[in-house]
């Protein structure tokens, strides 16, 4: 079953004074408590006498996997959630970081994050590589049984039906590129948004631009999202975004049998195609 | 002149002002997972029910002052353009409260300066007549009384409405102002309230305002070499991801690109927390680091909007860029390193 945050972060203030002695570390990579905000905020621990500032609160939404690139390849120490060492076990599949360059510390079990829909339809409760664990690990038949029945969002829609929801939810969008900055694998050093020569995506904002935007950001998706939910939990207009990725890996997983981020050594979506694999197009 | 008006008083009379005005208020919206406070025009006298004061907006009125798209001329026009939508329809904002007031007051010294007028900006702001609103209790993350703002009374808008739990305090302030506007006649009408009885209100609710634990000590403007400089600001904001979150929803931050859409000329908002807001023709990018991209906005704020506006902030401290940042990075905490730093270095304010 889900481990208690209160539990998880006694543990993870234990566990953090060992990882301190046990590795000579830059820093350790966790949550805290802001000092005038009281929210959860991704902290930087440098020394072992800070082992005290790690807390795990159900607003922990942050992926912390995306600043480990930042520092590469110093020696990192990381709190994972199991979305969060599926990013990281995406990473080193695909080159991005060398796992000696990581100590993981991995939450079992754990508890999810409030208004997150992701968590709803997690199918990895327990992180996948790690060096060090908190919390109990949740069985695959206690897993399974928590997904009877679970629909993933807007599984039941016709494609005319989530055109529509799509159109409606993008009106919103200001493009302040939050969705992009909190995806543990939107991590190219050159995003398209970025990119004047060619000009990928138009200046200004339309529901048109809104869209293309979005499009284009899911279409780099299938076979990376590692379905954590932090776009939509980093969106300040509320969009739900997510309806669009998720529906992305859940094809991959019923046509392929693909699961981004399960295994280190694992081959990326389009790099294990195989000539018998179906082909029905991913957005219908 | 303070007016007592019942709820019922206040639809008429905002019913009565829909007629010569756009009525603008903050409604409650839902928006996917979320549920917001937003300015938005009053289109029926029915919604003027659903009008919600209780809680800050979650954003400032910023959007209709400077369009988040603006269109600017067209090539083949010669002139300026002045589109139709804006041009002679005066607005009336309704419920806005001290920092977004501060948040318009330092646009007009940006955007109406004397050696330079923004005609758009211009036109948009005398269409504008703004009522104010008393807070009764500190939004989340605020901390405006430290950049100066006093949350409870503000002398800088004609109409100040105070809420009573039942009903309302309108105060009066600037009647030579609403005489443009011709909204006077309406006023008369209701009935007088003695001026201790909203002074009790106020002070009351000033009570709520005491426990601020952040304190911003060091004076404005903050010394810019010494900050620039001295603090480690990669150790301050190591958490930023780099998204346009807190600039966006900044009710002070105004920057903007230009852009053609075929024969049309546009703005747009734009954030100094980009790469591409400082990214060079040649490549070079003199802001390459996230964290000096921080150093920017936090001195924008603190230093340089001080040094050349006679030490007016260039924060109303609203605290929705701490509220709305999808990490909780908080400008109060990287306030708090400058200040740490050059009290470290022996810097001290400036005093005057």
């Amino acid at each position: 079953m889900a481990n208690s945050y209160n539990e998880i972060t006694r543990e993870l203030q234990e566990i953090a004074a060992e990882v301190f002695a046990e590795h000579d570390i830059k820093h350790l990579l966790g949550f805290g408590r802001g000092e005038f905000s009281g929210l959860t905020e991704p902290v930087f621990l440098k020394k072992p006498e800070e082992a005290e500032r790690l807390i795990f609160q159900d607003d922990a939404a942050p992926m912390l996997s995306k600043y480990l690139l930042k520092y590469k390849p110093d020696l990192q120490a990381v709190v994972a959630k199991p979305c969060d060492s599926r990013a990281l076990a995406y990473y080193i599949s695909e080159g991005k970081i060398s796992r000696d360059n990581l100590v993981i510390i991995g939450i079992n079990g754990c508890p999810g994050i409030a208004g997150n829909t992701a968590c709803d339809e997690c199918d990895t409760r327990n992180p996948v590589i790690v060096d060090y664990t908190v919390g109990e690990e949740m069985s695959q038949e206690e897993l399974e049984a928590e997904l009877e029945g679970v629909k993933y969002l807007l599984e039941d829609m016709s494609p005319a039906e989530r055109k529509e929801h799509y159109s409606r939810e993008f009106s919103r969008c200001t493009q302040c590129y939050a969705c992009r900055d909190a995806c543990p694998v939107c991590y190219c050093d050159h995003c398209y948004v970025e990119s004047n020569q060619p000009e990928w995506l138009e200046e200004g904002s339309s529901a048109d631009k809104d869209m293309i935007f979005h499009l284009m950001r899911t279409m780099h998706m299938p076979g990376r999202c590692v379905n954590c939910g932090a776009c939509e939990m980093a969106c300040p207009e509320g969009i739900e975004m997510r309806s669009m990725t998720t529906h992305l890996y859940h094809r991959a997983k019923e046509l392929y049998n693909y699961r981004p981020g399960i295994s280190p050594e694992q081959s990326t979506l389009f790099s294990d195609f195989d000539k018998e694999d179906s082909e029905p197009g991913f957005l219908q | 002149m303070i007016k007592k008006l019942t709820a019922q008083d206040l639809k008429e009379l905002l019913g009565e002002l829909r007629q010569k005005f756009l009525v603008i208020a903050p409604f409650r919206v839902k928006q996917g997972r979320l549920t917001k406070v937003l300015y938005q025009p009053v289109k029926t006298n029915d919604q003027l029910s659903s009008i919600y004061f209780k809680e800050q907006p979650d954003a400032s009125p910023k959007e209709y002052f400077l369009p988040r798209d603006d269109r600017l001329a067209e090539e083949t026009a010669g002139a300026d353009c002045q589109p139709e939508e804006w041009s002679d329809n005066p607005r009336l904002f309704l419920g806005v409260r001290s920092c977004d007031i501060a948040g318009i007051e330092l646009f007009d010294d940006v955007f109406i300066e004397n050696d330079f007028v923004d005609p758009f900006y211009q036109r948009r702001r005398e269409n504008s007549l703004i009522i104010g609103y008393s807070c009764q209790e500190p939004a989340d993350n605020s901390f405006c009384q430290e950049v100066g703002i006093d949350p409870l009374e503000n002398e800088n808008v004609p109409l100040m409405l105070y809420d009573a739990g039942e009903g309302f305090y309108l105060k009066v302030q600037d009647q030579e102002l609403l005489k443009g506007f011709e909204i006077l006649d309406m006023l008369q009408e209701l009935p007088e309230a003695e001026s201790s009885e909203l002074e009790e209100i106020v002070t009351e609710n000033r009570k709520n305002f005491s426990g601020d634990e952040f304190s911003l000590e060091l004076e404005l403007p903050f010394p810019e070499k010494e900050a620039f400089t001295s603090v480690d600001w990669e150790e301050a904001t190591a958490s930023c991801l780099g998204c346009g979150v807190c600039t966006f929803y900044c009710p002070t931050c105004f920057c903007f690109k230009f852009f053609w859409e075929e024969i049309e000329k546009n703005r747009a908002w734009d954030s100094c927390m980009f790469s591409l807001f400082t990214a060079h023709a040649s490549g070079h990018n003199p802001r390459e680091r996230q964290d000096q991209r921080w150093r920017q906005r936090l001195l924008h704020k603190f230093s340089y909007h001080p040094t050349n506006y006679q030490g007016s902030p260039g924060c109303v401290g609203c605290g929705r860029c701490v509220s709305k940042c999808p990490v909780n990075l908080d400008i109060r905490k990287v306030l708090n390193r400058v200040e740490k730093t050059l009290a470290g270095e022996g810097v001290k304010g400036n005093e005057s």
